[in-house]
């Protein structure tokens, strides 16, 4: 049963491409992957191509059902968009994310490194130790590639790392928080490793003996993980707005420049879209137009997502007060989409994934109308037309 | 790439305060690995495991993460069984006995994430079920304690976190790298309220389990056994 707070999506703006979705995806894009694998996070990220080695990595970001992963993966494999000849040969996944020790992020982490733990470049954990049965199969799996093969790295706010064309920067747990966990008691869900990816970043041009810093126009997501309000408040104060004054023109100023470090294009919604998980501030600051949600729809151990976190983010987009009929806008007009959610013909949407590119500013979603427990088919994908 | 593969078997993992218990026997697969994993709007989220193994580097290991349990209980029902059925157990020394008072706050001590409980099999082999109103509550069976082994499961997921951060040194590196017996600071910081750890002179006698019984009486490992019937 649906959730009646979450809209279907009207089936008519989900259209066939006749490009199809692999085709339809350019050297320079960089394509994030949301699967529907309901109430847990599952996020894969296919880097650019980088300009020099001309090899696409990627970065996993949660593995909550490693099944649905490797089904993907495989089936990427038997493309040009992540096919073995493209993708870098010893560390395919740059980094790995652990967002947090919650078995809905990591059961299949153990498998996935089983598997791929050759592969891997990096792994982010959030540095909180839990007792689970979950945590220590996923410790252990670490420990067996020898940690040597596998850099485990346990960032914090304000932690930078280029890849690429990207700019990666860490959000959450601010440091403050981090040092806390061993007085035990914080909620590990604020332990939550989030993230802000920008592309292009900034980049040295070389020209003959002249280089230059080029500020390309970036596209920018957040990946919330199940960071809570505790550790955004704390990310709010790790990254201010700084500008030199509140006057219209300062303000426009500075948003044209892009010095917000909180705003983002595409925002990950943290925690399923639990009430825990952000307030209408946060949102107002990423301002995002495209606000995604990996959950069920109104179903679950936890009645995900919360009609609160939705209100936060209609009302963030579309304030209620401006409205002369005193009605949000539709969802899809927000920008608003659910691994969990339905058209309004009852057809389950299921996993999204979202080219963004790098030259052009355009982002296109697609959706793959599988159920949790169903591999990714391209063939089935059908874009939304039009993306926000 | 090297990829260690250790034979996941017995022995099973036997807590140091829970030895005494089980005299030289083992845990079985029956009793239950009990951790909180979440706590929010009046109710727990735990996660039950079957007991973990033992491999040959010493490491914890889970079955089938497919056999783990997922429920969420009440706070205020699963408060009242720990003020009921807990026995919170803890390592001190006989020169330094833990005080009363200490031992009625660790009994009325509330419940947190990463609490763990070793919880003996019920018949069936149900670790929870749900009541007429939907409700999900742990299977205890009758006259048995629910054993708080928070302090030495930490340890154990300390131990886990740092093996994976950096790879465990042999003894002949430790001896090298360091100290000169390869032991010197290496035993890890406990949070329990006498990890036998730390600086200082080493105290001549090692530490033994106690439990603090509901009420917060501190009694000794024999008197543990008498009071847990569980077979």
């Amino acid at each position: 049963m649906p959730s009646p707070y979450v809209e279907p999506l009207p089936h008519e703006l989900m259209v066939d491409d006749e490009d199809g979705f692999v085709a339809s995806v350019k050297d320079t894009d960089l394509v994030y992957f949301l699967l529907n694998v309901g109430d847990g996070d599952c996020q894969l990220i296919l880097l650019p191509m980088d300009a020099k080695t001309e090899r696409r990595q990627a970065i996993v970001v949660d593995v909550a059902k490693f099944e649905k992963l490797e089904d993907l993966l495989d089936a990427l494999n038997a493309t040009p968009l992540f096919s073995d000849e493209v993708a870098a040969q010893v560390e395919k996944f740059a980094v790995v994310v652990g967002t947090h020790p919650h078995a809905d992020h990591i059961a299949g982490m153990p498998r996935f490194l089983d598997r791929f733990g050759g592969q891997v470049g990096e792994y982010w954990d959030s540095g909180y130790y839990h007792t689970t049965a979950g945590y220590h199969r996923t410790m252990t799996a670490l420990e067996d590639h020898d940690g040597e093969q596998i850099a485990v790295v346990q960032p914090t706010s304000g932690a930078a790392r280029f890849i690429g064309q990207v700019k990666i920067t860490v959000l959450t747990p601010g440091v403050g928080l981090k040092n806390r966990y061993d007085t035990y008691g914080i909620d590990l869900n604020n332990s939550s490793i989030s993230l802000k990816l920008e592309f292009p970043a900034s980049r040295v041009v070389q020209r003959g003996a002249d280089r230059s810093l080029v500020r390309p126009r970036t596209q920018s997501m957040i990946l919330g993980a199940d960071a809570q309000t505790v550790s955004w408040a704390q990310a709010m104060a790790d990254f201010p707005e700084l500008r030199p004054s509140d006057s219209p023109v300062a303000k426009a100023m500075d948003r044209a420049q892009g010095n917000y470090p909180l705003k983002a294009n595409v925002f990950k919604v943290p925690h399923h879209g639990s009430k825990h998980g952000l307030n209408l501030e946060l949102v107002e600051l990423i301002s995002p137009a495209v606000s995604l949600i990996s959950s069920v729809s109104g179903a679950g151990k936890y009645n995900f997502p919360h009609l609160l976190s939705l209100e936060s983010i209609r009302e963030a987009r579309d304030a209620i007060a401006s409205k002369v009929d005193g009605k949000h806008d539709p969802d899809h007009d927000l920008g608003i989409h659910l691994t969990g959610a339905e058209d309004d013909q009852g057809n389950a949407l299921g996993s999204i994934a979202l080219v963004m590119s790098s030259t052009s500013g355009k982002r296109t979603m697609w959706r793959f109308y599988d159920g949790p427990g169903d591999a990714v088919d391209f063939a089935r994908a059908r874009r939304l037309d039009p993306t926000p | 790439m090297t990829v260690r593969h250790f034979e996941i078997g017995p022995p099973s993992w036997v807590p140091r305060t829970l030895e005494s218990l089980v005299d030289g026997e083992e845990l079985s697969e029956a009793w239950a690995y009990v951790v909180v994993d979440e706590i929010v709007d009046g109710r727990i989220g735990l996660s039950i495991s079957r007991w973990p193994w033992l491999d040959d580097a010493g490491r914890l290991r889970f079955g089938d993460a497919d056999a783990d349990e997922f429920v969420g209980v009440s706070l205020e029902h699963f408060q009242g069984l720990l003020r009921e059925r807990r026995m919170l157990m803890v390592m001190t020394r006989e020169e330094r006995p833990l005080a009363r008072d200490a031992g009625q706050a660790l009994s009325e001590r509330v419940v947190r994430i990463g609490d763990v409980f070793a919880v003996p099999g019920a018949e069936g082999g149900e670790w929870t079920y749900e009541n007429e109103f939907g409700e999900h509550h742990l299977v205890v069976p009758a006259r048995t304690r629910i054993f708080d082994i928070t302090y030495e499961a930490r340890e154990q997921a300390k131990l886990a976190a740092a093996a994976a951060v950096a790879p465990p040194l042999d003894e002949e590196q430790a001896s090298r790298f360091l100290g000169e017996d390869g032991t010197a600071g290496t035993e890890p910081e406990g949070d329990g309220p006498d990890d036998g750890g730390g600086g200082g002179s080493s105290p001549p006698n090692q530490p033994k389990p106690s439990g603090i019984a509901p009420g917060g009486e501190v009694v000794t490992a024999e008197q543990v056994v008498e009071m847990s019937p569980y077979a």
